[in-house]
């Protein structure tokens, strides 16, 4: 976990005049499936691939998702946080799934973040990092970018500042994201097309549903209800949390 | 009234001056536009933030830069070479290139390989850390060092502790050369000589008590970086200044697999002594009380202070100290092996032979002979101890030794420790250990009477390895002693304690808890045959992942008869988001004790509450004997008060940063009581800050000052008023300080006018201090100290200035001093920084230090330290 090894990019090497700014960027993650609610912590492989002014970032579990009781019900596969991003369109593509289990698009803003650069510095390694702060969709999250690589993505649906996002993690530790290595190659891929269903809508559509869900949740004492705490209560948690 | 009403209409013009709007686009040198271009905006005053903005599609970025700022603009693209120019917001507009073209980058990247190590490794009961993770160039020594290491807490005495714990010494590649004056290893090692720092939590100085489970005490060793093993590494200081004051330091080590070298001087007369012992510390009583406006008892010579007032020469103490401190291995086969450990220094000294033969049965035999006032705490003792261990298998340690102190004192006495028996009874059952330990030990005293002590402990030990991610361990501890503990001066302690604890520790936490009691009988020194009564009881939980510590502790001492005290301490910390709180209370009362409350408060960075109240009664020197009810034996805490004096301190801070507009104040109210003063002091300070703006208000030295300051780049104006021209690229600034005191007092700063052309800074400042003051049994004065200076600097990088600033000043009554300072400053590369500092000052006696300094830092192996100073002639490196 911590002798991370990590390919990178020094210099003096005489070659063409135009460099290869086709990447694969791993990122080890820890992220905590209990989030808000308790610990309990899983590991995931990352890819955050770039090419041609577009990227694709996913992640796959290391470890099955273990439920903590019957009633604790998981709507996304061990496969999941699919991000697409095109900087020419400055548009982001998402994947996400519904309580059917399906998964679908979804077009969501461009890294609107606010982020604030903080002077705090360190080395991770050899490379310079510079610490910055932003809140985004409920959360506080820390990210350590390096100036060095001026590439203006980062993990999931972060980015935005001026280099390569090496370490992301929320103030809570719930998600912690950390670089393992960057490599010059990267395989195509598509970004999906016509995707004109947007988050704004799917956040008002995820309201309906939750309230529709607590209300019949209310009135079923069988336990049969989603991630419940009681039997006539249904709790709903979501990584990125929906605004009041 | 006027005034304040001046500078608040003042500050709201100021804050309508808006953000002004930079727009440029990026191409290459073909004219296409560049995407995804990064664009940062250092700015040059530190206290500023960072800005930056992505370039789009058609190359574009756009930002808002503060008006009056001035910054470094980096533009990188990975296929483009980065460009850099600089950026300045003026009044009348942007001063910055209309065009940026990025040059073809004709350098391929190449892979490297690269390993993140972690700061912090826990394994078992030793914590390490590594010493590059916190490293940089505030980080000269290894002090420095390790009060950047979480957990670690570093004394004005140098004493460490670690999560609360006392480390009892530390060590040079697991050999300790310096006991418990660890300070001198700690104050003079370059930081950059370190390669890790290992805590060790159960650290013996006794491997087979170690072996057997026996629970130790906090150590730190020290690991040397592997490119300068074997070789001299050390540093030299020669100082001087004012008024013949002079310091000269320097240390050297070498270590090597059997040898190790520590060496060490300190010549002074400056009052610094290495160890920082409270002797070191002199008061002066109204020696410029007129001046200042100030009771006299402020000017207290600190120790270590290269320029201090101008005092009579009975006042400089002269506080020379060396030492040296070897080690010598001598190793034969697998098993065998002899070390000798010597040191000396000006009072004290030590020989350490220990020999290690691991045959059966296994046995570690000692002889240590030493003068080390700091061991025992009685000045000028020497002892001579011998100690054996015999290893019985593995469920019992059998020790035995005697030990004879000689102190050279009024009271000749030696003390016979006779074979200090320490039998333990281990029954290793899956870690769990059960281990009880008995012994007595006897004092003989010549002139007087023979005392003895007994003590018996008992303690349990279980370490659960438990679930996979988490190890825990329990500890409990039994504490029976009896006997008289101190003997000093006719004064002795007889007493019982009894102590439990627990102590749970987790990867990442610990969680302590003690509680425990003693009485003790005093003889007649204290007026009769007293009672003393001690309670104690702590509890402290420690984070070292994410740097919380909590800590209670309550300690009460009652002499049933005649005085009481009761001692409580708690802290909180929470970080990074710092939660902080902190309270202890002292109490006394019977004639000689002090009482002292200090509780400090502070949340999320904007409230910050401190209040203190102390309390000195009428001198006296005494001690209060506490006769302790864990560790080994009894702590004389000596006292000296000094004249009765009360004070109270409340401090009101708070600090909120609300959209771009920041607002801080805070409230200060002092009182103190003496035999000749009562100056109640009253200190409000609010500021409000907005757009470069802010307005404060301040006390100084009882005074009463109001000030409008306004960040106008490149001088840090602070004003009533304040004029910008803007001239070639320059401007200059007018500025006018105005204060009136609450003692009738002047302050008054007439002009500073700065102007700059391009990147060189010139500027002038002329001040007049008019000072009218009249303390209650003092007459009135009225003291006017004019000063002026005059300063040109060139910055031709962020990163590299070079000034020159001559000043002349009233330095005393009937004295002027002139200096002279010149300072360059170049970072070279990222790792390397030079810098180069010249002071000369002159007064009318033509006597003053001229000094040189230069060092480059890196954090790759090693910091290059050098400071000449022309008076002395010396070179550090």
């Amino acid at each position: 976990m911590y002798h991370i090894i990590l390919y990178w990019i020094g210099l003096l090497t005489v070659a063409p005049s135009q460099t290869n700014n086709n990447l694969t960027v791993a990122y080890s993650v820890k992220f905590n499936d209990e989030f808000d609610r308790g610990r309990k912590e899983r590991l995931y492989q990352a890819s955050l691939e770039i090419s041609e002014g577009r990227s694709k970032y996913y992640m796959v579990a290391k470890e099955s998702f273990q439920p903590t009781d019957e009633h604790d019900l998981r709507f996304t596969p061990d496969s999941s946080h699919l991000v697409f991003t095109s900087q020419n369109e400055s548009i982001l593509i998402a994947q996400e799934y519904g309580f059917n289990g399906k998964a679908f698009f979804v077009s969501d803003s461009l890294y609107p973040m606010v982020w604030e650069i903080l002077p705090d510095e360190k080395k991770i390694d050899s490379l310079v990092c510079l610490k910055a702060r932003c809140h985004f969709r409920g959360r506080e999250y820390i990210a350590w970018f390096v100036p060095d690589i001026p590439i203006p993505y980062g993990p999931w649906k972060m980015g935005g500042l001026p280099g390569l996002i090496v370490d992301l993690q929320d103030v809570d530790e719930n998600l912690v994201i950390q670089l393992q290595s960057i490599q010059f190659k990267s395989s195509a891929f598509v970004l999906p097309s016509k995707v004109k269903y947007t988050m704004d809508k799917h956040i008002e559509e995820l309201k309906k549903v939750t309230q529709r869900l607590q209300q019949s949740a209310s009135v079923d004492q069988s336990g049969n209800c989603l991630s419940c705490k009681g039997s006539s209560k249904a709790s709903f948690y979501f990584w990125e949390k929906l605004p009041q | 009234m006027k005034v304040f009403l001046g500078f608040l209409i003042f500050v709201l013009l100021g804050s309508t001056v808006a953000a002004q709007p930079f727009v440029r686009k990026v191409t290459g040198t073909d004219g296409k536009p560049v995407l995804s271009a990064t664009v940062i905006f250092k700015p040059l005053k530190a206290a500023e933030v960072q800005i930056f903005a992505i370039t789009d599609a058609e190359g574009q970025f756009r930002v808002q830069l503060k008006p009056m700022s001035r910054y470094q603009v980096v533009v990188r693209h990975l296929s483009f070479e980065t460009d850099t120019f600089f950026v300045e917001s003026l009044p009348g507009g942007i001063s910055a290139p209309e065009r940026i073209r990025l040059k073809p980058r004709h350098q391929q990247l190449q892979e490297v390989t690269v390993v993140r190590k972690p700061p912090v490794v826990i394994r078992q009961d030793t914590v390490t850390y590594r010493a590059d993770a916190y490293a940089g160039p505030d980080t000269r020594k290894v002090e420095d060092l390790l009060a950047k290491m979480q957990g670690f807490s570093i004394g004005s005495d140098g004493q460490i502790t670690y999560n609360g714990q006392m480390v009892e010494r530390v060590m040079i590649e697991g050999d300790d050369l310096t006991g418990r004056s660890y300070q001198l290893l700690t104050r003079n090692l370059n930081a950059g000589y370190i390669d890790k720092v290992e805590v060790l939590l159960n650290d013996h100085e006794n491997r087979i008590l170690k072996e057997q489970g026996s629970p130790g005490k906090v150590g730190v060793n020290l690991t040397v970086r592997k490119n300068l093993l074997g070789k001299w590494n050390g540093g030299v200081d020669l100082l001087a200044s004012i008024n013949k004051r002079y310091e000269a330091d320097g240390h050297g080590i070498l270590v090597k697999k059997k040898l190790k070298v520590f060496s060490f001087f300190n010549l002074n007369n400056i009052a610094n002594n290495p160890l920082d012992e409270a002797e070191a510390y002199e008061e002066i009583e109204n020696t410029s009380a007129s001046q200042s406006g100030v009771s006299g008892r402020d000017m207290v010579l600190q120790s270590g202070e290269l320029f201090p007032p101008d005092l009579p020469e009975k006042y400089v103490r002269n506080n020379n100290d060396a030492g040296l401190a070897a080690m010598l291995t001598w190793k034969s086969g697998k098993h065998t092996s002899a070390r000798l450990v010597a040191g000396a220094q000006k009072r004290s000294w030590m020989a350490n032979l220990s020999s290690n033969i691991k045959t059966f049965p296994d046995s570690l035999q000692a002889w240590q002979v030493s003068n080390d006032i700091l061991q025992e705490q009685v000045p000028q003792t020497a002892f001579l101890r011998w100690t054996a261990n015999t290893d019985k298998g593995k469920k019992a340690v059998v020790q035995y030794g005697i030990q004879m102190t000689f102190l050279r004192q009024n009271n000749r006495y030696i003390n016979l420790t006779g074979i200090d028996i320490s039998d333990s009874l281990l029954e290793q059952l899956k870690n769990v250990g059960l281990q009880a330990r008995a012994g007595w030990r006897a004092t003989m005293k010549v002139n007087k009477n023979v005392v003895s002590v007994t003590h018996a402990e008992l303690w349990y030990q279980g370490i659960d390895q438990g679930l996979s991610n988490f190890s825990s361990r329990y500890a409990g501890y039994f504490n029976l002693k009896s006997g008289n503990y101190l003997q000093i001066q006719d004064f002795s302690v007889r007493g019982w304690g009894l102590s439990l604890g627990q102590n749970w520790v987790k990867k990442y936490s610990s969680w302590t808890m003690k509680i425990g009691g003693s009485i003790a009988y005093t003889n007649e020194e204290l007026g009769g045959r007293a009672r003393i009564m001690n309670i104690q009881a702590d509890t402290a939980y420690h984070s070292a992942q994410i740097m919380q510590v909590k800590l209670a502790d309550l300690f009460t001492s009652i002499r049933l008869d005649k005085w009481k005290k009761m001692s409580i301490a708690a802290e909180l910390r929470a970080g990074p988001r710092l939660l902080e709180w902190k309270g202890a209370r002292n109490t006394a009362t019977g004639g000689n004790l002090m009482t002292e409350w200090v509780y400090k408060f502070s949340l999320l960075q904007t409230l910050r509450l401190t209040w203190q109240y102390s309390r000195d009664l009428p001198e006296r020197s005494g001690f209060i004997p506490d006769p302790l009810i864990s560790g080994n034996g009894a702590i004389l805490r000596s006292i000296s008060l000094s004249k009765p004096e009360q004070q109270h301190l409340l401090q009101l801070g708070f600090f909120s940063n609300l959209l771009k507009h920041q607002l801080s104040w805070s409230l200060r109210w002092q009182l103190r009581t003496g035999q000749t003063l009562y100056i109640p002091d009253l200190f409000v300070t609010p500021a409000y800050s907005v757009n470069g703006w802010q307005l404060a208000s301040g006390n100084w030295s009882s005074m009463v000052m109001g000030t409008v300051e306004k960040y106008v780049h490149p001088i840090r104006g602070k004003l009533g008023l304040s004029i910008v021209g803007n001239a070639l690229n320059g401007m200059i600034v007018l500025n006018q300080e105005f204060a009136i005191t609450r003692n009738r007092s002047v302050f008054a700063e007439v002009w500073w006018a700065g102007l700059i052309v391009k990147k060189i800074r010139l500027e002038t400042r002329f001040k007049v201090t008019g000072n009218l003051t009249q303390l209650d049994q003092q007459p009135a004065q009225t003291l006017w100290f004019p000063g002026w200076s005059q300063k040109a600097s060139w910055q031709w990088s962020e990163q590299g200035f070079i000034s020159c600033l001559w000043r002349a000043s009233p330095f005393g009554s009937g004295k002027y001093a002139h200096g002279m300072d010149a300072y360059l400053h170049q970072k070279i590369g990222k790792r390397w920084t030079l810098r180069l500092q010249a002071h000369n000052l002159l007064n009318q006696q033509r006597l003053m230090t001229r000094q040189i300094s230069a060092y480059q830092s890196g954090s790759s192996s090693y910091v290059l330290v050098g400071r000449y100073v022309l008076l002395g002639g010396s070179l550090q490196l």
